[in-house]
């Protein structure tokens, strides 16, 4: 079983060769290994001369080490925070005034030099979870020109509402540009920016379901997404973004648990939803289904939280490789895009692997859901 | 396994038995692929045009290899 794991993980990162770009597996158990003497001794471990800068857990708070490939050495660390598209500049958060105030520290990654720092208002950080962001560049709580950061609390509870606060500051300034406060029974999580900065997208967690929303950055208010995919009750795999940051893509697991009992009978209609890619248009702020192919599809919704998404250089291919096949071997599900939206799953033997791909079909501009053929 | 996208087909497979690996990120040439795994807390360097092992490092739990700068 590992083995097909493996390869499914080590395709995954050629077919986004040429690019530098990450790819991420989940995994079963994300244990932290044990403690270790890491880094400790400096002595020749590999032939790569190399700096790798890694984001590592394994301490009391998150840190981003650069490490000599040769020796192993750690030769600087560095604040954990946000990064920006071009990998060059973290921001992070330190707290000030006695919790009432945030500064932000923006950092060079290459000599750990502070760039510049500035303070705003709140007990605020870097808004989103990293670890569930994959973008080929950056994690995404930065617009790609690196002049909007997003920040957010942590969501606490007053007079019986939760309260989260959104805060998207300007780098260049040091101001802030927007703020919201979502009031009510409900809390929210970040998730990325539109490529022109004036949207930022988010997800409300609450009444059992996550619903992807969106606030608009200049009037501050919070609006609901069009299209389908919307909510879901099942687990999103980390999301992908094209490289034009116009598209971001998760696989949901959907759910497995219906509506119907043993005593129900024929009748009664199963209320559970088949795994899928949520493909979400940044720019137009709408959503679309890309149903997983059929005979990609197992009834152990589990798995569907290993599948892996990556996209190639030119955005035009969106590659999903499941854990594992139901012929136990390693395959690719392939989906093409095109100007017109309109998508559709293609079959196509590979070596050793069954392949399918979605190539674009003349139809409508407005994206539609698809099902597999 | 490396994968020409276009064909659609293998140009080979590289063996890393002893490992699983979380993240992968090739250098920006694309001559070295590092693989990082959590269970065993080792940072993998795999040469990529002939899937040989460069070294290891170890490393405590890193979910993300955010930039290499070659040498």
């Amino acid at each position: 079983m590992g083995r097909h794991r493996r390869l499914g993980v080590l395709a995954l990162a050629f077919l986004v060769a040429g690019c530098g770009a990450e790819a991420v597996a989940p995994r079963t158990s994300s244990t932290p290994a044990p403690a270790s003497s890491a880094n400790a001794t400096p002595r020749p471990t590999s032939a790569a001369r190399d700096v790798v800068y890694v984001r590592s857990n394994g301490g009391a708070s998150p840190v981003i080490l650069a490490i000599d490939a040769r020796t192993g050495e750690t030769l600087r660390t560095l604040n954990d925070g946000a990064i920006s598209a071009d990998s060059a500049t973290v921001y992070w958060s330190e707290s000030v005034s006695g919790g009432t105030k945030t500064t932000i520290h923006a950092s060079d990654l290459a000599t750990g030099k502070e760039t510049r720092a500035f303070t705003v208002d709140g007990d605020i950080r870097p808004a989103g979870n990293p670890e569930t962001f994959s973008p080929l560049a950056g994690d995404g709580r930065l617009t790609r020109d690196g002049r909007s950061l997003a920040l957010m609390n942590s969501p606490y509870k007053l007079d019986g509402e939760w309260i989260t606060r959104l805060v998207i500051a300007n780098t260049v300034t040091g101001t802030v540009e927007s703020a919201a406060d979502f009031r009510g029974q409900t809390t929210y999580g970040f998730i990325t920016f539109s490529p022109d900065g004036r949207s930022a997208f988010l997800e409300q967690y609450g009444d059992g379901a996550t619903r992807m929303r969106v606030l608009d950055v200049a009037t501050r208010k919070l609006a609901d997404l069009s299209g389908a995919g919307l909510t879901t009750t099942g687990f999103r795999t980390a999301a992908v973004l094209s490289p034009d940051g116009r598209w971001l893509f998760r696989i949901d697991s959907g759910a497995s648990t219906t509506n119907c009992t043993s005593t129900d009978g024929p009748r009664c209609t199963p209320n559970g939803t088949p795994p899928y890619v949520v493909a979400l248009d940044l720019l137009a702020r709408r959503a679309t289904q890309i149903m997983l192919p059929a005979s990609r599809l197992t009834g152990d919704f589990e798995k569907y939280m290993l599948w892996s998404l990556a996209i190639t250089p030119d955005g035009a291919t969106l590659y999903a490789a499941p854990r594992r096949s139901p012929s136990h071997e390693p395959a690719t599900t392939r989906w093409r895009r095109s100007g017109a939206r309109s998508f559709r799953w293609r079959t196509r033997s590979a070596t050793s692997s069954v392949a399918r791909r979605c190539r674009p079909t003349a139809g409508p501009s407005t994206p539609r859901r698809t099902t597999a053929s | 396994m490396t994968i020409d996208t276009a064909s659609l087909t293998s140009r080979g497979t590289f063996w890393q038995r002893s490992h699983q690996f979380d993240t992968l990120r090739l250098t920006s040439d694309g001559r070295r692929l590092y693989a990082m795994d959590n269970q065993a807390g080792t940072l993998v360097i795999m040469d990529t045009s002939s899937g040989a092992s460069l070294g290891e490092v170890k490393l405590r739990y890193a979910p993300a290899i955010l930039r290499i700068d070659p040498a």
